[in-house]
């Protein structure tokens, strides 16, 4: 991860969950440029380049940012709320990724924006393959827009 | 007029007390007007010295009187004795006063007093009495009889007379009017009196329906709310064993499979399938997890109710059932169903269960069989669904559509208990019924409605 580039932003404050869940990008060798940020409001502070991520003012954003709805502090949905208000943060996709599939909960992340809500699965099996299919498919999706703020970012800070 | 016909026997009560009232009021009356006859009669003997006739007369009149009322205090007899008595008196009083013309007015106070009993009859005897003794002592007076003491008067003949008796019954028959009368509006006046009662008493009694309707309308908005911060709380509980009883079940079914995966040469077999085993009971526990959650959410889930084709949904209930069972070998016939009236997806949710339990307990037949189709019963469409598999002992039924109760070990048939409790609630939601025959090992009926 030299020079600031990360991929995948994993929101999750439970570390086994979390460690399952990059066990399983593990698999699908998507688990090179990834930082994980145990609370929401660790995510936004990333995000935004805040306190101890101030350094990261001139670095790209993260490709796609997989986000567990219900941490202490500042939960997901907020955090989704802050990222879409932000014209820095607006455009990165956001995956909703929770044990809940309370309808409620659905519906306010899709209405806050977000690109894909995923019910984790119970069995592992589906899990890890979900994850996966997620990752790859955010991951080749937005290839585009990366390159695009690669380019803008270099023009800004040429070095 | 029902309402009167209602109140009437209450009238006629009222009436009857009021009567007897009048009765005893004017009895005690008598008690001084009899006497105070007594002693006119004593007070009138010393002019002609008729001591004899004024204790006699008087007293036999006094006897005759208290005697009826004592022997026969029920019936009115003593009454029409007094009127008699009365009568009797004004003839001891004129006889005593030598025919003074005056003692006639006796008569009048008679039939006067008579009216307080409210009776016009009671003027018949004092009528007859002084009938009677007109013409009696007036003929014998006349014909020259001596010692009959009947008037002074010089013109006393056959035409006085008849004036006397008929100015005599026109007073009478006055009172009697009177006495009629004041009957009648008496009568009268105490149903009014009791129809006014009545009316304020029913206009307190709506009063005390309305207060009763206001509390119970606060009670039933204090309990609406109550019961709504119930259903909030219990909504939260959903929520968070969504969240927090899935997650700890996923993770130790991931770290165990992974650890399958990545040691399982360094595990000798015995602990390979401890591991396994961990494995499958946290599953299971997730299942239970997720069918509890569906259970739940179904039961506050809104019914939006169409015109449902059962054999398109049936159609394709079954092709998912037999993706989810590649393996199980069985055949399933359905037959034309009319349109339902229900949730579609509910209703899928019913079909989904009943179909994946009549496969699953009929697989490990020969020639499994399921049978689906619809029956009409009282004019109701009635859905059904028949295996020929396991069955079950209609002893334990009560138990069929209980959560968590199960009819089967899971080593024989997996399942989580909640199926069936689910198909429960869907279809008592939808205002419908379900039952169910079976036979152990001849397998099972499923009915329902919607």
């Amino acid at each position: 991860m030299e020079n600031g580039i990360v991929d995948i932003l994993l929101v999750e404050d439970n570390p086994s969950e979390a460690k399952l869940t990059i066990m399983s990008l593990q698999e699908h060798n998507l688990d090179k440029k990834l930082v994980h940020v145990e609370d929401g409001a660790e995510a936004l502070d990333f995000l935004f380049a805040r306190g101890p991520f101030a350094d990261r003012i001139h670095k790209p954003n993260p490709r796609v940012v997989l986000l567990d709805l219900n941490m202490p502090k500042i939960g997901g949905l907020e955090v989704l709320r802050q990222m879409k208000a932000n014209d820095r943060t607006k455009n990165i996709p956001v995956v909703i990724l929770s044990s809940s599939n309370q309808d409620k909960d659905v519906i306010e992340g899709y209405s806050l924006g977000a690109n894909s809500y995923v019910v984790k699965p119970m069995e592992y099996d589906a899990f890890t393959k979900a994850i996966g299919d997620l990752g790859c498919y955010w991951m080749l999706l937005n290839e585009g827009s990366v390159l695009l703020m690669m380019a803008k970012e270099r023009m800004v800070n040429p070095d | 007029m029902e309402t009167l016909s209602i109140t009437l026997p209450g009238q006629m009560e009222h009436t009857g007390e009021y009567l007897e009232d009048v009765k005893l009021r004017s009895d005690r009356l008598m008690n001084y007007f009899l006497m105070a006859f007594f002693l006119g009669g004593l007070a009138l003997a010393g002019f002609y010295d008729t001591w004899n006739v004024a204790i006699g007369i008087g007293g036999l009149s006094l006897i005759a009187y208290y005697s009826a009322k004592y022997v026969l205090p029920d019936s009115s007899l003593y009454q029409y004795i007094l009127s008699a008595v009365l009568g009797i008196f004004m003839a001891q009083y004129i006889y005593q006063m030598h025919g003074l013309f005056e003692m006639h007015f006796v008569a009048f106070i008679a039939s006067a007093i008579l009216i307080t009993y409210q009776k016009w009859k009671l003027q018949i005897p004092l009528t007859l009495v002084v009938v009677v003794h007109h013409a009696l002592f007036g003929y014998l007076q006349y014909s020259g009889y001596d010692k009959v003491y009947f008037t002074q008067l010089d013109y006393m003949s056959l035409q006085t007379f008849i004036i006397h008796v008929l100015l005599a019954a026109a007073i009478f028959f006055i009172s009697g009017l009177w006495a009629y009368n004041f009957k009648k509006a008496n009568e009268l006046y105490i149903e009014q009196a009791f129809e006014i009662n009545k009316l304020e008493q029913e206009r307190f009694e709506q009063k005390a329906l309305k207060d009763m309707n206001e509390t119970l309308e606060r009670k039933v908005l204090e309990r609406t709310s109550e019961l709504e911060t119930v259903n909030k709380e219990l909504e939260g509980f959903n929520y968070s064993v969504s969240h927090d009883l899935r997650a700890p079940l996923r993770v130790i079914q991931g770290f165990g499979k992974m650890i399958l995966k990545t040691a399982a040469d360094r595990l000798r077999p015995d602990e390979q399938d401890n591991l396994r085993d961990m494995i499958k009971n946290a599953k299971h526990m997730g299942s239970l997890v997720d069918d509890l959650l569906d259970f739940s959410r179904m039961g506050r889930a809104q019914l939006t109710k169409n015109k449902v084709n059962m054999n398109a949904v049936v159609q394709e209930v079954i092709e998912e059932v037999k993706a989810a069972n590649p393996e199980a070998r069985v055949k399933i016939d359905v037959s034309e169903m009319q349109l339902a009236n229900c949730d579609v997806t509910l209703i899928k949710q019913v079909w989904t269960n009943l179909i994946s339990n009549a496969v699953k307990y009929s697989r490990k037949k020969e020639d499994a069989m399921v049978q689906i189709g619809s029956t009409g019963l009282n004019g109701s469409q009635v859905f059904y669904i028949k295996d020929n598999g396991a069955g079950f002992n209609m002893e334990h039924s009560d138990k069929l559509f209980a959560v968590f109760q199960r009819l089967h070990k899971v080593s024989e048939y997996e399942g989580t208990g909640v199926g069936l409790a689910l198909v429960h609630r869907i279809v008592t939601k939808h205002g419908g019924k379900i039952w169910a025959d079976a036979k152990p090992n001849e397998g099972a009926t499923f009915y329902f409605t919607v």
